[in-house]
């Protein structure tokens, strides 16, 4: 039976592991439930779980509310976000380690890949693909009306999730991020 | 090897790798199976072959199904096996790493649908073993 290989994204994970609080959580959980149903497999690198550790440690604090870590000392918060975002992330973890132990998703690193090929192969991803020039109303700062523009586009990390995707011969790359789109092309691109 | 010729060189692996169309290779190639030649990559890209003369012509015929098919489990036998190894490697570092048994915890969704399973059939008088094995079936 043949069975594609789908790459994850950290968005993916991310929006999984966050839970129902995320806005796309709702179409993440549905990929990895047809994961699970062996529809594909699943594809994991471990460069997307310390991304998705990193975000997911972002989120909450940003998420948690001011008077939940207004009454805690600097060393509490810091101990109450630890604990919340290692629950989040410990769960994820042991959920996508089942699924691997049951064959249905791989959990991969650049083993035995040559770091100075995969920079040159980012490199050549980062000067192929420019990404969009985006008008903002607002600072990200202060929040107060300032209207600017921003350059959104394919980061290093991205790229480096893309080339590992194309070493393993995914299928499919599935992923949040809307600068992957650009990449649509021998891997087919799901932006969820 | 000059800087410039080895710029040159890296430009055009970086080129014949990102343009290497494997589903189109699958397609077209009913009879290779394996890696594909020298000469099959330097005409994919449009460049004359400049190590090897191109014997032969392409084949354009579709492959049929059964063919990519086998072409899929060769894939998946070389590639796929180990990573599945590597996989579970990195299953047991992370379980380690994150405080977690690397035995299978009792699934916790598992067994709150056993319990609900259980409350529907109190009472109804249903043969123990029966339960046991439908309780298992569910499990």
């Amino acid at each position: 039976m043949i069975s594609l290989k789908a790459y994850m994204d950290a968005g993916l994970l991310v929006a999984y592991g966050l839970g129902p609080a995320d806005k796309h959580y709702v179409k993440a959980k549905r990929v990895i439930d047809d994961i699970i149903q062996g529809k594909y497999r699943g594809v994991v690198s471990v460069l997307s779980l310390l991304e998705t550790r990193d975000v997911i440690r972002k989120r909450l604090t940003s998420n948690t509310p001011k008077n939940v870590l207004d009454g805690k000392s600097n060393l509490q918060r810091k101990y109450y976000l630890q604990q919340e975002s290692d629950r989040k992330y410990t769960t994820l973890i042991d959920n996508v380690t089942k699924a691997a132990k049951a064959k249905k998703m791989f959990i991969v690193d650049f083993d035995g890949i040559n770091i100075g090929e995969v920079f040159g192969m980012c490199d050549y991803l980062l000067s192929m693909n420019f990404g969009n020039i985006e008008l903002f109303p607002f600072c990200w700062l202060c929040k107060r009306r300032y209207e600017h523009y921003e350059y959104k586009g394919l980061g290093p990390i991205d790229a480096m999730h893309f080339d590992l995707a194309k070493r393993l011969h995914c299928n499919l790359f599935i992923t949040t991020d809307q600068s992957f789109s650009g990449l649509n092309g021998e891997i087919a691109v799901s932006v969820i | 090897m000059t800087m410039a010729q080895m710029c040159e060189k890296v430009k055009f692996d970086l080129q014949m790798y990102y343009t290497f169309p494997f589903r189109a290779y699958e397609r077209k190639h009913e009879h290779i199976i394996g890696l594909p030649s020298k000469a099959f990559t330097y005409e994919l890209i449009g460049e004359q072959n400049i190590f090897e003369p191109i014997r032969g012509e392409v084949c354009t015929k579709e492959a049929p199904f059964r063919e990519l098919n086998r072409i899929v489990a060769i894939e998946r036998r070389f590639l796929d096996k180990p990573l599945e190894e590597s996989s579970l490697k990195l299953c047991s570092k992370l379980r380690f790493s994150m405080g977690l048994s690397e035995q299978f915890e009792a699934d916790g969704t598992a067994l709150a649908n056993l319990d609900g399973f259980m409350a529907d059939l109190a009472g109804e008088g249903v043969d123990a073993s029966e339960l046991v094995k439908a309780a298992r079936r569910r499990l």
